[in-house]
């Protein structure tokens, strides 16, 4: 229920902001795995041969395995040269336009588990490097 | 509406970083600035931002209507015609929508003028719907703002609200550039606001999304993606190796596929056609079509899918005075109206107003010394004063 401002209407501010999971420890965590994946350079699947993917595997109570890919997508934070406004005649060449919907996106190979699930199939865009890689606006 | 300069709480980067507000400052200059606050009168926030975006909203979505049974829309906004009837089909279903936002010009003055829609991936969004109210509480307390000062935002409860209807208390995956600070704060921060609206959530990369043999898109544990929320657009999904397979999943995403018409400069020329002359609108036409000429030789050049200012042109008087660079261009581009961001002290302001649960619930102001509005603009918070 809004609460009354001074001098009668309701308020149109929010009652209460509460923070349940943006607290420091779970944004360090976030960040964490996220600087994990800054520590190694993701190899490069064009023209390569469709593999399985490396894996990382449990063994479970029963002595069966788990296992999952352990070849996660990682994405650059890219600063763009182009980033700054320029003034008409910039000596700056505006990249190619990568198209939203033309450019062929499909040049990596998903990977394959041995549940035969793939993964790899969306990201790649944002991984490209003529594209930021925040996708939001 | 005015901008009133104010001095920062000396504390405030700790208070950010006890928030999980990382990315208050990018590559060392400054995101978040609250050494000024715009003020805005309730009459202001009522009558020109709350309700013609409620009105905005019921344009875009009649223009959606008629999109998805007039292919010569669809083609126009450059969608792919292979994913016409996977759009289609998500209007025609009712998929429910959790948020957008409207980028808006405003001096105060006259009507607010629609610049675009994020109506896919805005972001933002916990600047918006959480720092700056907690900004406000401590302004409030340290007499920075008056002691009645109010502020126009609902966005965290509508959040949550959004959540509880769309989830009904399920399991949620939320998706995107975890890695990212910007993103996987914006995901963090969502998935807060799911978590209050009673859904149990997984996060996890775009591409750690699989999809079994059967055609289920899945996590990394292989469990079933019911309901995805992606911080990642439409027209990248769309041209990707599981883009094929979307029509044929029985995931159900956020943004919902119908938004893809939406989140498109497309819809400028669209909508100015079907309401010429709204106040809240500027002329526009695509770049490509002769009444583009009615605009004579000043007007702002925007490609149809780009994001964060990328080539975006002005152009006066023929010439490019202001430009961003950038690799989108390649499906075509719209001409606008020129309506310059009002200017105080020296600084570019827009308005972001936000509509979350289909109801309007807040504005986000971002700052620059440059007319284009960018990822690297400032955000400014806002109070209710009057």
């Amino acid at each position: 229920m809004a609460s009354q401002r001074a001098g009668g209407g309701a308020m149109k501010r929010s009652e209460n902001v509460g923070l349940i999971v943006m607290g420091g420890a779970a944004f360090a965590a976030t960040f964490a795995a996220g600087m994990t994946y800054f520590a190694w350079q993701k190899p490069s699947h064009a023209g390569q041969p469709q593999q399985a993917a490396a894996q990382t595997c449990t063994t479970r109570p029963d002595g069966t395995q788990s296992c999952q890919a352990t070849q996660r997508g990682f994405t650059y934070y890219l600063f763009p040269t182009w980033g700054s406004s320029t003034n008409a005649g910039s000596a700056q060449t505006g990249r190619t336009a990568s198209a939203a919907l033309t450019n062929n996106a499909r040049a990596s190979t998903p990977a394959v588990s041995p549940s035969g699930t793939t993964r790899g199939g969306f990201g790649g865009t944002a991984q490209s490097g003529s594209l930021r890689v925040s996708a939001g606006g | 509406m005015q901008r009133i300069t104010c001095e920062e709480r000396p504390d405030w980067k700790d208070k950010a970083a006890a928030a999980g507000f990382r990315f208050h400052t990018i590559a060392g200059e400054r995101y978040w600035d609250e050494r000024a606050y715009y003020a805005f009168t309730l009459k202001e926030i009522e009558d020109d931002l709350e309700a013609p975006t409620a009105e905005l909203d019921a344009m875009c979505r009649e223009l959606v209507a008629r999109a998805v049974e007039d292919e010569r829309m669809l083609k126009v906004l450059r969608i792919p015609e292979r994913f016409w009837t996977f759009v289609a089909a998500s209007w025609k279903r009712g998929d429910p929508s959790l948020y957008g936002r409207f980028d808006l010009s405003y001096d105060g003055q006259g009507p607010a003028k629609l610049l675009e829609y994020n109506a896919d991936t805005p972001t933002s969004v916990f600047e918006t719907g959480a720092f700056q109210w907690m900004w406000l509480q401590d302004a409030i307390a340290n007499n920075t703002v008056p002691r009645d000062a109010d502020q126009y935002n609902s966005l965290h409860e509508q959040l949550i609200a959004g959540w509880r209807e769309i989830g009904k208390g399920g399991h949620l995956h939320l998706a995107g550039a975890l890695a990212d600070p910007e993103d996987g704060g914006t995901i963090s921060y969502l998935e807060d606001t799911a978590r209050q609206g009673g859904l149990t959530t997984t996060a996890l990369n775009m591409d750690d999304i699989g999809r079994t043999p059967k055609g289920a898109f899945v996590d990394l544990q292989d469990r079933p993606i019911e309901l995805l929320f992606k911080l990642y657009p439409w027209e990248w999904m769309f041209r990707e190796q599981f883009g094929a397979y979307l029509a044929g999943s029985a995931t159900r995403w956020l943004e919902p596929p119908w938004k893809a018409i939406l989140s498109n400069k497309g819809i400028l020329p669209l909508l100015w056609a079907m309401y010429p002359r709204h106040p809240n609108l500027l002329p526009a036409h695509f770049d490509d079509d002769p009444k583009a000429a009615d605009l004579g030789n000043s007007f702002v050049r925007k490609p149809l899918y780009s994001r964060e200012g990328a080539n975006v042109a002005i152009v006066v008087a023929g010439k490019a005075v202001d430009q961003d660079e950038g690799p989108y261009g390649a499906e075509g581009f719209v001409r606008q109206a020129v309506a310059t961001l009002p200017r105080h002290d020296g600084n570019y302001a827009a308005i972001g107003s936000w509509i979350a649960a289909g109801k309007p619930c807040g504005v986000s102001v971002r700052e620059d010394l440059s007319p284009i509005t960018k990822n690297t603009s400032r955000f400014l918070p806002h109070a209710i004063v009057g």
